[in-house]
């Protein structure tokens, strides 16, 4: 046994279409209402990052071969359009389907496996069911008795290869045994060898459970871990505020309008100032109130032109 | 899971009350048209976007073309965020998997045998090599031939195989054993043989006869492996047509397909009935009365049965206890059955920590 210090987190070079994406979006903190999640989609606003010239000297690398781990994620305002805080949840795509068995392979009868019927697959998810194409993939299992998924509980892919059943007679009874046999051909059967499927050496006669026939399954890649991000989205950051501060500002002082200027001199904010007086005319208060629309008479190189 | 976090600011939109879509005014505060100034440098610039609030164009957000404002919806009004994401995977190891150099061949075979047999005489040669096993050089084998008679085979020293006969004088299923007796384990191997009672078989597509189980040779080339174990200069191939009896297999014809059977033909032989499919390149022939016969050919065969496959390993993730101790020497002893199976299979292991998993726990592998 050897000691040594060795990284175990890689950059993903997960393909978009690869990838779910969900938010919820919540007023602020102490909102109360429930979080109704919205699906994006993913081969929209998701795109990987790729090589540039200034990053490899493979000429034929530019544009072409994905950078790794860097992707940029585009939020259109027709979801993120509101004040308050959006929560993105970044995880494998899923893919559910059901167990067409549970069999063993007649060569090999102590290897156990699910045999998956692809025509029970969603048509666009069947170009993952490829031989060795499930491999690292994560099963995990819906109880059919109340539809809740198994928490805490899952299976490893550790191969799949086309398959076709045979029949084999059971030794000293008449009765029939389906068992299957790997195909080099394209067939509609798909055997997913699991792991762990074999019992632990301390405990010989306790076979894991690797799921029951019909049962509902969830299929899902680990080409990258699940992530959550958090955004927030506001109506100030400090360059606005530094516009209040330290920005160009005039006073309309016939029209009463004071008005805030961005660093194009553009309007950023506008205001009216007045009093309020009593029936003495006496002033009570001096009110600063925001325009619901801004007069752009008061450009700042109209005026000091 | 980590969790990112941003904030971003929302596009600022000016909020205004246009004079109409291409009049190049502004309302003023007190409601007057203000012609803005002709400098293309002021606003309303190319691209600007408003919201209109009030007034005698439809309230919505609106971007100047330049001559005309042009009503445009909010999300394009706003725009969209781009924000950068990064997606990291965990590698981690997912099994154990030892190098090959692709040498195959089994050293340690114990207790094993074959046999060939013409009609109700069967010969069996003793296939331990004891140049290859140490712990083995002449050791006598007793060899039962299921009929209570006994006699002893020795181990061979050179290339031929020892081999001893015995001719039954009755017929049916004969258990054949072969046994030794070692300090460390007694062995012993058994193997049935059926004694037919008359070697040429009837059957509707021609007579079967003279058959030596198993074949030592086939077409364009002699196969001695019975008596040779030199397996590396031969390099000849053939293919050879055989014919069997077997079992019926026109139910999977159907399975997991449609409700009919396809591929199925049908004729007479002999004035029998069959019908014919092919399943796996084997050519069925189910007769009426019962008897199924398959015949096929073999590609690419290679005389000596020497298969050199590339190691394969059922990777294992989890379910591991503890390593197995060895405080003894392990002999694993793993027969040939018949002429098509592989026997040189056992060396890919090349310490017991991997017997453990080889095999998908074939071995069971004790403590002492």
């Amino acid at each position: 046994m050897a000691v040594g210090s060795y990284g175990i987190i890689r950059p993903a070079d997960v393909s978009p279409e690869d990838v779910e994406i969900y938010f919820h979006y919540v007023s602020g903190r102490t909102s109360d209402a429930a979080a109704t999640l919205k699906r994006l989609n993913t081969g929209d606003v998701l795109t990987p990052v790729f090589h540039n010239a200034n990053t490899t000297d493979d000429t034929s690398a530019p544009d072409v071969e994905i950078l790794g781990g860097l992707y940029n994620l585009k939020l259109t305002s027709a979801d993120f359009s509101d004040l308050g805080i959006y929560t993105l949840h970044v995880r494998p795509k899923q893919i559910r389907t059901t167990i067409t068995d549970c069999g063993i392979l007649a060569s090999l009868p102590s290897v156990r496996g699910l045999v998956i019927d692809l025509s029970n697959v969603p048509a666009g998810d069947r170009n993952k069911f490829t031989p060795q194409g499930l491999v690292g993939y994560r099963v995990e299992y819906i109880n059919s008795s109340d539809n809740k998924k198994t928490s805490n509980f899952y299976r490893i892919v550790t191969s799949s290869f086309y398959c076709t059943p045979i029949v084999t007679n059971l030794t000293s009874t008449s009765q029939k045994s389906i068992r299957y046999q790997y195909s080099e051909q394209a067939t509609n059967l798909m055997f997913l060898t699991v792991t762990p499927s074999s019992a632990p050496s301390n405990k010989p006669n306790t076979v894991p459970f690797i799921g029951t026939p019909s049962q509902k399954i969830i299929l899902s890649n680990t080409y990258f871990n699940p992530t959550t991000i958090e955004i927030e989205m506001v109506e100030h950051d400090s360059s606005t505020i530094a516009h209040a501060l330290y920005g160009n500002q005039s006073k309309a002082v016939s029209q009463g309008i004071y008005t805030i200027y961005d660093n194009n001199n553009n309007i950023y904010r506008q205001y009216n100032l007045y009093e309020v007086k009593d029936e003495f005319n006496e002033t009570l208060y001096e009110v600063r109130e925001e325009r619901n629309d801004i007069d752009e008479t008061l450009n700042f190189d109209t005026i000091t032109a | 899971m980590e969790k990112n976090a941003y904030k971003i600011l929302r596009k600022n939109i000016p909020n205004v009350r246009l004079h109409s879509l291409s009049g190049q005014y502004w309302y003023d505060y007190f409601g007057n048209w203000v012609p803005w100034s002709g400098d293309t440098t002021l606003p309303p610039q190319i691209g600007y976007v408003v919201y209109n609030v009030t007034g005698t164009v439809s309230v919505g957000y609106y971007r100047w073309s330049g001559s005309t404002w042009v009503s445009i919806s909010k999300a394009v009004a706003m725009g969209s965020y781009d924000i950068p994401l990064f997606l990291e995977s965990s590698a981690d190891e997912m099994g154990v998997m030892v190098g090959f150099d692709g040498n195959m061949e089994q050293v340690e075979q114990i207790c094993n045998f074959s046999y060939t047999q013409t009609g109700n005489t069967v010969q069996v040669y003793n296939t331990v090599d004891s140049s290859k096993v140490s712990e083995i050089h002449v050791i006598n084998f007793t060899v039962n031939w299921g009929d209570g008679t006994t006699n002893t085979l020795t181990t061979h020293t050179g290339t031929t195989l020892n081999s001893i006969s015995k001719t039954y004088t009755t017929t049916g299923v004969k258990t054949i054993a072969i046994s030794i007796n070692t300090p460390w384990m007694d062995f012993k191997m058994e193997k049935k043989v059926t004694v037919p009672a008359n070697i040429t078989v009837a059957d509707p597509l021609g007579v079967f006869s003279g058959f030596t189980v198993p074949y030592t040779t086939i077409t364009g080339q002699t196969l001695d492996y019975l008596t040779d174990l030199d397996y590396t200069n031969n390099t000849g191939n053939t293919i050879f047509n055989y014919a069997s009896m077997g079992k019926s297999r026109i139910d999977e014809k159907k399975l997991y397909g449609s409700n009919t059977y396809s591929g199925v033909t049908t004729g007479t032989t002999s004035g029998i009935v069959y019908s014919a499919y092919t399943i796996d390149n084997l050519y069925f022939k189910d007769f009426a009365d019962g008897v199924t016969t398959i015949t096929g050919a073999t590609s690419g065969f290679t005389k000596e049965e020497v298969f050199n496959l590339v190691l394969t390993r059922n990777e294992h993730f989890l379910g591991f206890i503890d390593e197995p101790t060895i405080y003894s020497d392990i002999f694993v002893e793993r027969g040939k059955q018949g002429v098509m199976e592989k026997t040189l299979r056992l060396s890919e292991i090349d310490n017991t920590g991997e017997m453990e998993i080889y095999g998908n726990g074939y071995f069971n592998i004790r403590k002492q």
